[in-house]
């Protein structure tokens, strides 16, 4: 709840100013003395993050606010409030000057509520629990009681401002904060940590030494918990004379001391029957059940209070901390696989058949499309066309369009003009997801796609989205992984893996959807000759044990001779031309308006035929090596 | 319509005399507007004159800083649901600091009451609220965010703050791509939101691995960049490169005009 400018009176926005100012100057000198004092700027950095996970969180509609997420979860892994605070000062500011949610002068009231109260709500009831509940739970209540409090503070202050009927709105706010609470901040921040645990648990156990470096004794807590609730309960029972002690100190506190006043409101007060149990806390027109939520709310309230009061009462030395970061290193000795052993062309016979075969299984119609935002990739008037089973590559420089042209294959984007056609079929609302599972897509950065907590997860994550059974999609997990041979690393974390087994978790994330087309943008790139052999390997075993069509985007001229049946080469937005590698590549002019290359080998035996040397110009080293062949037995017999 | 990062930038960098002013006078020019409209007493007869007054001023410059009016008119209701609701909640409120009600002739269900007074309260409210979002509009919609930290930074916000500004500033747009590829990415395999086919727990738990990842990922960022900006001699003691800029003719006229418009109001209105 972010509160605007204008709604509550100026005065009271500078006492919030008065009381944040100290504290963010005392965050700034725990990140510079807690952490290191350089470490500093990584907080702007995670400030961002929590932003974009804003983002995230936003389609849930429940609520939940991704920068309240951040406060309690930053809280929990710095091991200190002062942490949630520092950052939600940084992200409550850029939303207030950019996205004008919440007020400039209300900066303060809002970083306040969101700031100081849910972190240090958050985090003390988060220690508090831990041992006894787990990191995950503890982190779930953490959270949950951290915006539960600071709804309710924050209905407070502006019930001050006159615009907020102070009883009814609290108990509204309490009911529906402890609603969304649950839904939205516990929720989310446990599956966060536990998720966490399993990446980077290094993170918590870290912050957990802190903590416990630092931890009152569980004993003093419970002795905390235990009188405020002993106070919080019993104090209206014994309070409930005629009328009850705390209402005759809350007359005295109105009525200033002035004893005719306070006589007056005494007298006035004689004819109030007690009928509930909790004394003279009758809330005209609530019943039972708000009595009850009123008093809910004020007991967690006092509790949390409680809490900070015993934290504070305590202070054991801060223990030195080792990192205890552990990097988990993997050397996989794999087998160099020799290229020209993988690929070899099918007769032009057979390619010119399947080009004006009737089976066409994804076609691109005069297609364009603009961004928005302007700038390069889009796409001018392409024209494209697959057909069932072939290998197809689309060559092209940076920016020509080639992610551009794929993210329209499965109506991730759609088309500023033209058609896309798949089975001949335009893709509808209707059968997206038929298309999407026809046609997958992997990215060119796996780090994109894989961002679940495991191996395992991630691959079944498009199978579980298709609605299968459990045992399918264990079994498609299976198969995928064996595919791509990743077997074995189905609990592993995305996070230790390299650069070629990421890449391959990506592709089996895609097979286990079992598609018809499968659609690679750059699968080599970044990788070294090694893991790309592999993986081009792979694609190659998909088409034929599979009878899988691949489309793959690449500016590896080398490759893709031996890889592809069909050329495409794209430039400024167009298909450039089409036709097989021969074709494509014995056409300077084109190579050089496409800023490729010729292939390596095609380049030598172009620089041979310089010299005087009768070769043809072959583009692959097998079809090279029988030139060669032909051209040394010429000259030996000579 | 849904406004995003990228809509602000790109109203950000079109060019018009607004744009070209000054961050210092624009922050400026937003804060004395804020400041007059929160400071306008919570009930007086003028006040709503007063307000729309100043509202007309700042749509006169938003129509000279050539804003799409769209994008504006969507920028201003994805912000308005809280303080409307506040707002039209004021009738029927009895608030504790107006003396006296006098009672709208209109019966309603429930019980309740509609008073003239609240109906007022409500009015300026809203009145306020729009002053004050409208001028951060304006400022968020002519100025590039970059350019708001370094006026930040002339205007005398401590140095340590306004670095961690920038970086995020820097930061936010790469989160805000990688987020736009992961959920490309996840579209691809058919994720949505309110797939019924698999249970909310997995669903759930599918968002929190996403919202962990972009975490642990801008946690990770935060370290390399760290070890970058150490490599690059990166120290405590660091002075922020900042050059000098003298205000324009224009600045001053701009602020002296909003600074005028806002007495005018006040005293002849």
């Amino acid at each position: 709840m972010h509160i605007p400018d204008g709604l509550i009176p100026f005065p009271q926005y500078i006492i919030y100013w008065i009381l944040v100012l100290p504290l963010i100057y005392r965050s700034f000198k725990w990140a510079q003395n807690d952490m290191d004092e350089m470490k500093v700027p990584m907080f702007s950095i995670l400030a961002a993050g929590i932003f974009a996970i804003q983002a995230v969180n936003l389609p849930l509609g429940v609520g939940a606010s991704g920068h309240m997420v951040g406060a309690v979860l930053v809280s929990i892994i710095f091991a200190s409030p002062y942490a949630g605070l520092l950052l939600l000062t940084l992200v409550l500011f850029v939303q207030a000057f950019v996205f004008v949610d919440g007020g400039v002068t209300a900066l303060g009231a809002n970083i306040f509520n969101m700031g100081v109260v849910s972190s240090w709500v958050g985090y003390y009831s988060y220690t508090a629990i831990k041992e006894r509940l787990g990191v995950v739970k503890a982190s779930f209540v953490g959270a949950w009681l951290g915006l539960f409090i600071s709804a309710l503070i924050t209905t407070v202050e502006i019930s001050f401002a006159g615009a907020f009927p102070l009883m009814e709105a609290l108990v509204v706010m309490a009911i529906f904060h402890a609603i969304i609470g649950v839904i939205g901040e516990g929720l989310i921040t446990a599956v966060v940590v536990q998720s966490i645990m399993y990446s980077r648990s290094d993170l918590i156990k870290t912050a957990d030494d802190k903590n416990r470096a630092r931890a009152i004794s569980s004993k003093t807590t419970i002795a905390a918990i235990l009188l405020v609730l002993i106070v919080a309960i019993a104090a209206p029972f014994v309070a409930s004379s005629d009328p009850d002690g705390l209402e005759q100190t809350m007359i005295k506190l109105i009525g200033g001391g002035d004893s005719a006043v306070v006589e007056e409101l005494l007298a006035e007060n004689t004819d109030v029957t007690y009928s509930s149990p909790i004394a003279d806390y009758s809330i005209e027109g609530l019943g039972t059940f708000g009595e009850v939520a009123a008093i809910t709310g004020g007991t967690l309230l006092l509790l949390a209070i409680g809490l900070l009061v015993a934290r504070m009462s305590k202070k054991t030395p801060v223990e030195q901390i080792k990192n205890a970061a552990q990097t988990e290193t993997m050397v996989v000795s794999e087998p160099i696989v020799t290229e020209n052993t993988l690929f070899s062309s099918r007769s032009e016979n057979e390619i010119l058949h399947s080009a004006t075969n009737l089976n066409i299984i994804v076609e691109a119609k005069d297609l364009t499309h603009t961004y928005a935002s302007g700038g390069t990739n889009a796409l001018k008037g392409a024209n494209f066309k697959v057909c069932k089973g072939e290998r197809v590559a689309l060559l092209g420089a940076n920016g020509a369009g080639k992610s551009t042209l794929f993210k329209h294959l499965n109506g991730i984007l759609k088309p500023t003009s033209g058609d896309i056609l798949v089975k001949g079929v335009p893709i509808t609302k209707k059968n997206i997801m038929d298309v999407r599972q026809t046609i997958g897509i992997v990215f060119q950065n796996s780090d994109d796609q894989i961002f679940a907590a495991t191996v395992e997860q991630d691959v079944a994550f498009g199978p579980m989205n298709m609605g299968l059974p459990e045992s399918e999609v264990k079994t498609r997990v299976k198969d995928a992984l064996k595919l791509v041979e990743m077997s074995g690393f189905e609990d592993r974390a995305p996070h230790h893996l390299s650069g070629g087994q990421k890449k391959r978790i990506a592709i089996a994330g895609v097979l286990a959807m079992k598609p018809e087309v499968i659609v690679l943008d750059e699968p080599t790139a970044g990788l070294d000759p090694s893991s790309a052999s592999k993986i081009m390997h792979l694609i190659s075993k998909m088409n034929r044990s599979f009878g899988m069509t691949v489309i793959l985007s690449t500016h590896d001229v080398d490759i893709v001779p031996m890889f592809a049946e069909r050329v495409y080469v794209m430039h400024d937005g167009m298909i450039e031309a089409e036709g097989t590698p021969k074709e494509i590549f014995k056409n300077p002019a084109l190579i050089k308006k496409a800023h490729l290359r010729l292939p390596r080998i095609a380049r030598l035996l172009e620089l041979l035929k310089k010299e005087g040397i009768d070769v043809e110009i072959a583009i692959t080293p097998d079809d090279a090596k029988d030139e060669l062949m032909r051209v040394i037995g010429q000259t030996k017999r000579s | 319509m849904k406004i995003t990062l990228t809509d602000i930038e790109r109203e950000s960098y079109k060019d018009s005399p607004i744009h070209r002013l000054d961050g210092r006078i624009k922050i400026l020019i937003m804060l004395s507007v804020i400041l007059y409209a929160v400071n306008l007493p919570r009930m007086h007869e003028l006040n709503l004159i007063r307000l729309s007054m100043i509202e007309a001023y700042l749509i006169a410059l938003i129509i000279i800083a050539n804003l799409n009016p769209v994008y504006t008119f969507f920028r201003f209701i994805a912000i308005l649901p809280f303080g409307l609701g506040i707002a039209v909640l004021q009738p029927f409120i009895k608030q504790p600091f107006i003396e006296s009600f006098t009672l709208y002739p209109m019966s309603l269900p429930f019980g309740l009451t509609m008073t003239f007074e609240g109906l007022e309260f409500g009015a300026v409210l809203l009145g306020k609220f729009t002053v004050c979002a409208t001028s951060i509009i304006l400022l968020s919609s002519t100025t590039q965010m970059k350019d708001m930290v370094v006026s930040a930074r002339r205007l005398g916000v401590p140095k340590e703050f306004t670095l961690l500004l920038t970086m995020m500033v820097r930061y936010l747009f790469v989160f805000w791509n990688v987020l736009k590829r992961i959920r490309i990415a996840q579209k691809t395999r058919l994720f949505n939101m309110w797939n019924k086919k698999v249970t909310r727990k997995w669903t759930l738990e599918q968002i929190g691995h996403s919202i962990s990842s972009l975490f642990i990922r801008s946690y990770e960022q935060g370290e390399r960049t760290y070890i970058s900006m150490l490599c690059r001699g990166y120290g405590s003691s660091q002075q922020v490169y900042m050059d000098k800029k003298a205000l324009g003719r224009m600045d001053y006229i701009f602020f002296g005009l909003t600074c005028g418009a806002i007495v005018c109001v006040h005293l002849f209105v």
